[in-house]
């Protein structure tokens, strides 16, 4: 008799391989205890704050670093939702094409201040030296600047904000029209 | 067990069907025994029409480069085979946009009237607010101090490659940085 088991792919390692292993080799893993900026206040995935953290007024852009990186899927989290949620722009360190998945749903982002060339690299090494490339950029201008390109963004951000207000009602409208 | 689905999407499913059993991946994906031991509990000889078995995959899955799909949708198919149960009692609920076509290239030979459904949806619970998020207006520029946020939780391979970048490139002076790495 066959036993079940055999057939079955063995669980894997561990549940987040994300097929990092060129980058992952150049990693310094000095990183391994627990930091926090004292701008950022609270518990961000607090399900009460998570979308009015008052600490992102302090902030230009949010650095999104998403549950995955190379992975064959546009894969979404509350990291990303934050961001838009507290009207700030997000640079997303995640999956390839992640930023066109989230223009399919209406959302709009910021090519106009970001150089989001990134998204559209597959290969993962490659797509996060772009990244990081984007980031420092960003990051290494002036602070009156960054001030400035957030108040150029503003009507973006804001229709953000409305998009994701009736995220959920549009969702659930397509949900009911599948089953 | 609570299910990963935003809880009016799941109330619009248990008004439509009789669900014979619901769980999410995560119980199952590091023991698929536990799936099988499920499946064996609700399998019967006679399935109603309205019968289904709800399977909610809502965190991140395993792929490896040898393989065209990933394991969760190959042993998530081999379970079900191997009990001899209807592909049609599935209903499968994801935010991996993309994932059926896993499913019709593990079913390609499948009779077309014994499938999944498979349904790609946002709507994963405690992702998107239930409560219902308000549109917000007010934007302030002028009280900006760090030019970037940067909040990583657990260890992943590319959020200590990139705090590696931060750190030779002189930029964790810019960014504001939250990382609790000790949490795997």
């Amino acid at each position: 008799m066959i036993s079940p088991q055999n057939l079955l792919i063995p669980f894997p390692c561990t549940r987040i391989n994300d097929l990092f292993v060129d980058v992952n080799s150049k990693i310094d893993f000095s990183y391994n205890t627990f930091a926090r900026d004292p701008i950022i206040k609270g518990g961000p995935n607090d399900p009460v704050t998570r979308f009015s953290a008052d600490f992102y007024q302090q902030i230009g852009v949010d650095i999104v670093c998403e549950t995955v990186f190379a992975y064959p899927y546009p894969f979404i989290t509350e990291k990303t939702y934050r961001s838009i949620a507290c009207l700030r722009p997000f640079i997303i360190v995640g999956p390839y094409q992640l930023l066109e998945f989230i223009k399919s749903f209406g959302f709009q982002t910021f090519s106009v201040i970001i150089d989001e060339s990134y998204d559209q690299i597959k290969n993962p090494e490659e797509r996060f030296l772009s990244v990081c490339n984007s980031i420092k950029e960003f990051v290494s201008r002036p602070i009156e600047q960054i001030r400035n390109d957030i108040i150029s963004i503003a009507p973006i951000l804001e229709h953000n904000s409305k998009v994701l207000s009736r995220l959920v009602d549009k969702e659930l409208e397509i949900f009911k029209s599948k089953i | 067990m609570n299910i990963e689905l935003h809880k009016t999407a799941l109330a619009h499913i248990e008004s439509k069907f009789n669900i014979l059993l619901k769980l999410n991946v995560r119980k199952f994906d590091y023991d698929w025994t536990v799936l099988l031991e499920n499946l064996k509990q609700i399998k019967t000889t006679n399935f109603s029409s309205n019968d289904r078995i709800l399977i909610c995959h809502m965190d991140t899955g395993y792929y490896d480069s040898l393989l065209p799909v990933g394991i969760v949708t190959i042993n998530l198919i081999r379970c079900f085979q191997l009990l001899d149960i209807p592909m049609y009692l599935l209903i499968f609920i994801t935010n991996h946009y993309g994932i059926s076509q896993e499913f019709n290239l593990l079913l390609a030979d499948h009779p077309l009237q014994d499938r999944p459904t498979i349904i790609e949806t946002l709507l994963s619970r405690g992702v998107l607010s239930e409560n219902g998020y308000k549109q917000k207006t007010l934007l302030n520029a002028e009280s900006i101090e760090k030019p970037g946020l940067c909040m990583v939780g657990a260890q992943r391979s590319h959020r200590v490659a990139l705090l590696n970048f931060f750190k030779n490139n002189n930029l964790l002076n810019s960014i504001a940085i939250s990382a609790n790495f000790a949490k795997k």
